[in-house]
């Protein structure tokens, strides 16, 4: 740069530049609403958190248990207000609280003094008095391409008989362990959800019934061939957890669902007399995995901003 | 500190110090899904770069929701690909 102001450490790093914008804590949020839920497959929550910002918000999220979480949108709903939609894994009412940081020109104070840095605009840059966010660790993380590590066997084949009360689909595979650095006793992650993963398993059967005489192997008179399938799925999105000073990448599940058909089929005397069908539930979309480029993930130190 | 740079708030407590590490946001803006977006900037040169992404509204569960590709050339910063409405962040330090 040929003009401004620049500081470094003495890494290099670029710590407050007047041609670019440090992050200020604007807020903490701990009071969540559940706007989505679920029990199956180990269970998950949807959280929203309702935000005032002038400027985009860049949210963070500390990990109160060591379930699955992640950020999966944030959305400016209508004038300064934004909705910052975090998911869990498990069914537990502890939520995590979400700390907000935006640029300067997003965060007021009144403290009397300290040191600010102004772009060429006027606009501050950097801003002492506002609690400037700092960077404990980080990494980039990819989720594996499977949420399960075994094949899904042993469902009900007849209309979806098995319902969601099976753990088949309970997402049980994550990353190796991914070092993020000293952390503090709140650490604080930014993590996008973008991974997104569906599986899928089918389940056949048949039958035959003679209500004629039953000879030699075959039906003499009036018989019925019944065959079924049901299809058993689960949609599962990427989540990080905490365990020591590392984190794993692996999967939340956050919904799922089974499809079936049956098909029966008469005769008399081995002449077909017609039959029918029918079906119900609802069919998965895909079979597939989704947006596994590596995720960064930034940690910082959430006692900083009680 | 031996040295360097401590800015102290109005309470005592420490509020930056040259001690620290941070990205700095050098840009935010929104690109849709179906479209693409190509920006440069200068400010970028010989800096540590990390772009994010964020999905405006969670990932469909009836439809294929991508991911934008971002790719880093010099100082330019390309987003395309994706279905989705995002906010992309670069950051630097």
């Amino acid at each position: 740069m040929s003009y401004g102001f620049e500081a470094t450490n003495n890494s290099g790093d670029v710590l407050i530049s007047s041609e670019t914008r440090n992050l200020h804590f604007l807020g903490k949020y701990s009071s969540p609403s559940v706007t989505n839920s679920a029990t199956a497959y180990g269970g998950f929550k949807e959280l929203s958190y309702t935000i005032t910002s002038t400027v985009i918000p860049v949210p963070f999220f500390d990990m109160p248990t060591t379930d699955y979480y992640g950020i999966v949108g944030v959305k400016n709903t209508t004038g300064n207000t934004w909705v910052v939609k975090v998911i869990r894994s498990g069914t537990s009412s502890t939520y995590p609280s979400l700390y907000v940081f935006v640029d300067a020109r997003g965060v007021s104070s009144t403290e009397g003094y300290g040191m600010q840095v102004l772009q060429n605009d006027g606009s501050a840059s950097f801003d002492s008095r506002k609690e400037p966010l700092v960077i404990t660790g980080g990494t980039a993380v990819t989720h594996p391409s499977n949420p399960l590590t075994s094949s899904i066997t042993g469902l009900n084949s007849v209309e979806c008989g098995s319902g969601s009360s099976h753990s088949q689909h309970t997402p049980d595979n994550e990353s190796s362990a991914y070092s993020v650095g000293t952390l503090s006793s709140t650490p604080i992650f930014h993590y996008s959800s973008l991974a997104q993963a569906e599986r899928r398993a089918s389940f056949s059967g048949s039958e035959e019934s003679c209500l004629g005489i039953s000879a030699y192997g075959g039906c003499i008179g009036y018989g019925e061939t019944d065959s079924w399938v049901s299809t058993y799925w689960a949609f599962y999105r990427g989540g990080i957890r905490k365990s020591g000073s590392s984190i794993y990448a692996g999967w939340v599940a956050v919904l799922g669902g089974c499809y079936w058909s049956d098909y029966s089929d008469n005769d008399f005397f081995g002449i077909d007399v017609g039959g029918g069908s029918g079906g119900g539930g609802t069919f998965p979309y895909t079979n597939e995995t989704l947006n596994l480029a590596s995720t960064a993930v930034i940690v910082g130190d959430g006692t900083r901003y009680a | 500190m031996s040295y360097g740079l401590n800015v102290y708030r109005s309470t005592g407590a420490l509020g930056f110090s040259s001690a620290d590490v941070t990205w700095n946001q050098v840009d935010s803006f929104q690109v849709n899904g179906g479209s693409s977006a190509s920006n440069t900037y200068s400010v970028l040169s010989g800096k540590t770069v990390l772009t994010v992404q964020m999905f405006i509204d969670p990932p469909s569960t009836s439809a294929k929701s991508i991911a934008h590709t971002i790719s880093q050339s010099g100082n330019t910063i390309s987003v395309s690909g994706g279905n989705q409405n995002t906010h992309i962040l670069v950051l630097m330090k």
